[in-house]
């Protein structure tokens, strides 16, 4: 297992815990493959964004794009 | 009229002889049970039949339609089943699972009462995949939905029942939802037609949600009029989902419009990682666009297995979400396979889960001023591939089960993050004479444009007929 691979696992134990979800032992490297590949994922987006990108700016530029 | 004759038809077409009085409501329900109860030995389609309700609600519109100031909706008298997922009110809906509401609906669904307000009849509810989250239409609770073109071959799911009850002629369409292609899947394994409308321009109030950033409830159907026919009906404001938003358009005259001009998006390096067989269907029904004057032209789609991560980002933490209590403390009711994907959820973090959400307008951006630029809608696959049996999809069919699984999703769900109106539409069969599907992505809120090709293709290559079937022999 890798260092991030094992940084996930670590997290989504102590995720599930905190959330008192049980994650049976043949689960728990395919559960953390998904949080490195999904943290990968996010680092990968962040290099774009700005202050200026809003949680709920979806739906507004949906509307602005609307074609009929 | 006999009950097969009465399911051959459109929904627009029977309510039209539903209004004139060619046929009365009670006839057309009682035809439509009819049909269901001989189909559902073998397809496991319809989950409950609401057979006294119904007919009393037919009696009922017929009575309405003796009257001298009767008007009737656009669904008049209409027999109809939907999957089981939408309140309805006094009743509790299945979800396709164990858990359910404790308490029944205090009010229908938006959808619901839209359709009932057009005079549209419920007479069952249908099959769905356990919480909606399923590409394959198993379902260990209430056992698998089955194909009409080959019970041994998997509908698609999430709406399993609806695509299965369409294509068998149960119903001339259903309701589904899609949140990574459970329209587009079942619709294209089953030969039929279904819409994912732009996100927000019909309300899911009232709707089990999965992931309500990717929701959206649309309509499956054999005739692509329908598909606008139900557009029409239920798009628009809605004061109880803020999302749902009402652009004037004519959806019902767009199916008759000529596509001539309009600019068809195609990357052929997508062809290249997709079964021979069916980049052939596909080449196929291309060339049904292009004969009716759409115009080819070469776009370059981006990295769609990244697309399908920033998708994921915002399904999985959504969907645990929603189930946490019950997976707090019901993690037992669950199927193996949901509880899995559910546990899935907790690896991503909130600050992952609210980039995926900040990083949405940028790529939806990156598509309308990259392949959309050169394009009106851009064509794709639906599946890439053949429909699988449902024991090739079954638990314990191991990575390669998981792998079968996956590549049922790569062309859907990486799209649903893009928000864009989608239609799958069906190809020609396969070796094994199953039909598979193809989509056309469309900019937001163009559903008209995505109707006008699908009305010029059903014209050429034909509305596909019912798969009759009767009890497994």
């Amino acid at each position: 297992m890798s260092a991030s691979s094992s940084e996930g696992l670590q997290f989504v134990i102590e995720a599930l815990r905190r959330q008192g979800v049980s994650l049976p032992p043949e689960r728990r490297a395919d559960v953390a493959q998904t949080a490195s590949k999904l943290t990968a994922t996010s680092r990968l987006l962040e290099e774009r964004l700005t202050l200026a990108n809003d949680v709920h700016g979806f739906l507004t530029a949906l509307r602005q794009r609307a074609t009929s | 009229m006999t009950e097969t004759d009465l399911g051959m038809l459109p929904a627009y077409a029977l309510a039209a002889l539903l209004r004139k009085g060619d046929i009365t409501a009670l006839e057309a329900t009682k035809a439509a049970i009819a049909r269901a109860e001989a189909a559902n030995p073998t397809l496991n389609a319809v989950v409950s039949l609401e057979t006294d309700e119904a007919l009393a609600a037919a009696e009922k519109a017929d009575q309405a339609r003796r009257s001298p100031h009767f008007q009737g909706g656009p669904l008049f008298g209409v027999p109809l089943a939907h999957k089981d997922m939408f309140n309805r009110t006094g009743r509790i809906a299945s979800w396709g699972a164990k858990i359910r509401a404790t308490a029944p609906a205090s009010q229908d669904a938006t959808v619901i009462a839209r359709l009932r307000d057009a005079g549209a009849v419920q007479f069952a509810s249908l099959n769905m995949a356990e919480f909606a989250f399923g590409i394959t239409g198993h379902n260990y609770h209430i056992g698998h939905c089955r194909n009409p073109h080959d019970p041994a071959r998997i509908t698609g799911g999430s709406s399993s029942g609806s695509a299965a009850a369409v294509a068998a002629g149960i119903v001339p369409f259903a309701l589904g939802s899609d949140t990574g292609g459970s329209i587009r899947v079942p619709a294209s394994c089953c030969g039929i037609a279904g819409i994912r409308p732009t996100w927000g321009l019909i309300s899911r109030s009232g709707a089990m949600p999965l992931a309500p950033s990717l929701d959206t409830i649309g309509p499956l159907a054999r005739d692509v009029a329908d598909l606008a026919l139900v557009l029409s009906v239920l798009a628009g404001a809605d004061p109880a989902d803020a999302t749902a938003h009402a652009p004037a358009a004519d959806y019902r005259a767009a199916v008759a419009e000529t596509p001539e001009g309009l600019r068809i998006g195609v990357d052929r390096t997508l062809w290249e990682s997709i079964d021979p067989e069916i980049a052939r269907l596909l080449d196929q029904a291309l060339s049904v666009l292009l004969d009716a004057g759409a115009v080819e032209v070469s776009v370059t789609i981006p990295d769609l297995l990244e697309l399908d991560r920033y998708a994921q980002l915002l399904q999985f933490g959504e969907a645990s979400a929603f189930h946490a209590k019950w997976m707090r403390d019901r993690p037992e009711d669950y199927s193996d396979q949901v509880r899995a994907r559910l546990q899935d959820g907790y690896a991503v973090s909130a600050v992952d889960y609210i980039q995926g959400l900040r990083a949405r307008p940028l790529i939806l951006n990156d598509w309308l001023t990259g392949p959309f630029d050169r394009a009106d809608v851009l064509f794709l696959p639906s599946l890439g591939r053949g429909i699988p049996t449902l024991a090739e999809t079954d638990v314990g069919g191991g990575e390669a089960m998981t792998k079968t699984i996956a590549s049922l999703l790569r062309f859907t769900r990486p799209l649903s993050y893009l928000g864009l109106p989608c239609m799958a539409l069906p190809t020609g069969k396969d070796a094994n004479g199953m039909p598979n599907g193809f989509q056309l992505l469309g900019k937001p809120y163009a559903e008209t444009t995505l109707l006008r090709l699908g009305g010029a293709y059903q014209a050429r290559v034909g509305v596909p007929a019912p798969r009759l079937t009767g009890p497994l022999k």
